[in-house]
């Protein structure tokens, strides 16, 4: 792409003057260039994904076959995690050639959503413990933006899974919402996820 | 081929376009990148983009990371104007 560019600022470079139809094409392949080079962070679902699947499975089976009275504080985890995640992000923002206008909606995004968590699991006693079926509902707003502004159907579809887990998961008990946690962030982040990342290493080919 | 006389000339070379039309739709970008996108010599580039400095079309900012220095750039609300309006009287032409 950086070749073909090239050839062409070289080719129309050659006058003095451009054209009309020569300056808008230039406008139009530097704007097309900048777009490019928003990036879909897909690590972070991939990450979030395996975290939230694995601590959903780990509650369930621990207090269904092992009645052990303390698998929910496995959650704790996320906390110390997510601001290793938002150190990593700024870290990583900073290091990179561009930043995009998304980029910094996505990071204020991603934060709001996570200050939401935080409140909602503050507020747990006066919501009946509805944290798991709150938590995948409020997911997928996030979740489905992300995928519209990348213009990444998978994400889109896993976006809008997490509100259809929500409402399965508000219609049972506490314990098995567990499983339907685990099953959405598999639909709405592992899949995508991996999608995303395979389809950034053929582009990158 | 019609005359540009009313187009800005700031904005009316190739390589000044290309950086302003990079920047607009971005937050900022590194020099590295500019001269990636581009395809410009590091020399012309920083020419140039002095020159839309001057005229306060970006705003260019000096730092380091560790012991590199890294030149960042940035579109103002002057240059978002005068590309707007460069875009505009541009598109006046073609509609003649």
């Amino acid at each position: 792409m950086v070749y073909k560019i090239n050839y062409f600022i070289f080719t129309i470079m050659k006058d003095d003057e451009f054209t009309n139809k020569e300056s808008l094409a230039l406008i139009e392949t530097m704007i097309v260039e900048a777009r490019g080079s928003v990036k879909s962070n897909q690590f972070y679902f991939i990450l979030w994904g395996w975290v939230i699947a694995g601590i959903n499975l780990f509650v369930f089976i621990s207090q269904t076959y092992f009645d052990f009275e303390y698998a929910q504080m496995a959650w704790i985890i996320c906390f110390p995690l997510g601001i290793i995640t938002a150190i990593h992000a700024t870290r990583a923002t900073k290091k990179r050639k561009v930043k995009t206008h998304l980029d910094k909606m996505f990071s204020f995004m991603w934060m709001a959503y996570f200050i939401t968590i935080i409140i909602l699991v503050g507020a747990a006693p006066k919501l009946n413990f509805q944290m798991n079926a709150l938590t995948i509902l409020i997911t997928g707003f996030p979740t489905i933006i992300t995928g519209v502004a990348i213009k990444f159907k998978p994400l889109i579809y896993g976006g809008a899974s997490f509100w259809i887990m929500s409402v399965i998961a508000f219609s049972l008990p506490l314990d098995q919402q567990n499983l339907i946690g685990a099953l959405a962030i598999i639909i709405g982040y592992l899949i995508p996820g991996y999608l995303l990342k395979r389809k950034e290493r053929n582009e990158s080919i | 081929m019609k005359a540009f006389k009313d187009l800005d000339p700031l904005l009316h070379s190739q390589l000044r376009l290309a950086v302003i039309s990079l920047l607009i739709g971005i937050e900022s970008a590194e020099f590295v990148f500019i001269k990636e996108k581009t395809g410009a010599t590091a020399g012309n580039l920083s020419v140039q983009i002095d020159k839309l400095s001057k005229a306060e079309y970006i705003e260019v900012t000096k730092s380091f990371q560790g012991k590199k220095p890294v030149t960042t750039c940035q579109i103002t609300p002057k240059g978002i104007d005068a590309f707007e309006a460069y875009v505009k009287t541009l598109k006046q032409y073609i509609g003649d």
